[in-house]
């Protein structure tokens, strides 16, 4: 058995799905090409509130899923605190620009960047 | 040795091996989960454990590994995760597994397109998961850069997998 050679039909996969995840970045990184207006604040699907990019805020969520501080400041956002296990939240670090998101799933919180036409995405 | 004896010796033997790969996958989750390069963007991982769900799609059946897959992501929950993190890793192992069987009946794809498949559609799936739980669709964003970290990373497990069935041909058969 040659388990390890590649078929044509392989490489045909490999090379449709890099194709289709490339076109996938270039629109993304297209829509976010703008700096972003507001910050949305989602938690478990429900809007919490949208905050000016622009106004320098610190925001104490607390809920019964956890803990998560937001902080803005300079145009950027980030999730400064956390009680969540991973951590995944912080470490996704500042985002500023249209359609960046940070999310903390353990917390179902869901923090996205608004543009000025984001009825073009939505 | 009489026919219920050879029965109850392959039951045993079955018992034995499929305790080893949950035990095995487990770890190689684990081992995953200590590699820094990919603890950065959530979601884009090596998948290591798919290493074990792949090779044992080819060496033995699809309930066998069903069940390692389920016996895996619950023991692991429960150690190390909440419920959360089983709904979420269930969606992406039972999709990819649902994709992996179905692949692996056409004919001209290799386990290693097998495994291209099977770890873009684990992607998606906790993508969807993810999705579902947070209630909106701005996960979407994350899309290309999971499809192609599925891409790449399963690819390379394919051709690490290939190597092993090369040299395991036969396990099953000594049981």
């Amino acid at each position: 058995m040659n388990n390890h050679v590649m078929t044509r039909k392989d490489i045909i996969a490999l090379a449709v799905l890099l194709v289709v995840g490339i076109i996938g970045l270039a629109v993304i990184f297209f829509y976010k090409g703008y700096e972003g207006e507001s910050v949305l604040v989602k938690v478990d699907g429900k809007v919490y509130g949208r905050y000016p990019l622009d106004v320098d805020l610190e925001l104490k969520i607390e809920d019964e899923w956890g803990i998560n501080v937001i902080e803005i400041r300079d145009g950027e956002a980030r999730v400064s605190k956390a009680d969540c296990p991973d951590k995944i939240c912080m470490k996704t670090g500042s985002i500023s620009r249209n359609t960046e998101t940070i999310v903390c799933l353990p917390h179902r919180l869901v923090v996205t960047i608004e543009g000025r036409d984001d009825d073009v995405i939505r | 040795m009489s026919r219920s004896d050879s029965d109850r010796r392959s039951i045993a033997v079955r018992i034995a091996s499929d305790g080893l790969l949950v035990a095995l996958a487990m770890i190689f989750g684990y081992i995953e989960s200590l590699l820094p390069a990919f603890t950065g963007i959530p979601g884009v991982k090596l998948g290591l454990a798919n290493l074990v769900m792949l090779s044992g799609l080819f060496l033995f059946g699809v309930p066998e590994v069903l069940m390692i897959m389920i016996l895996r992501i619950v023991l692991t929950g429960i150690m190390f995760g909440n419920v959360y993190s089983i709904i979420y890793s269930l969606a992406g192992g039972l999709l990819s597994l649902l994709v992996m069987i179905i692949m692996k009946r056409i004919k001209g794809l290799s386990i290693v397109g097998v495994s291209i498949l099977g770890g873009v559609s684990h992607n998606m799936g906790q993508l969807i998961a993810a999705g579902v739980i947070t209630g909106g669709i701005s996960v979407i964003y994350y899309a290309p850069v999971l499809l192609i970290s599925g891409t790449v990373c399963g690819m390379l497990i394919g051709i690490v997998a290939g190597r092993i069935l090369d040299h395991l041909p036969t396990i099953r058969k000594e049981g």
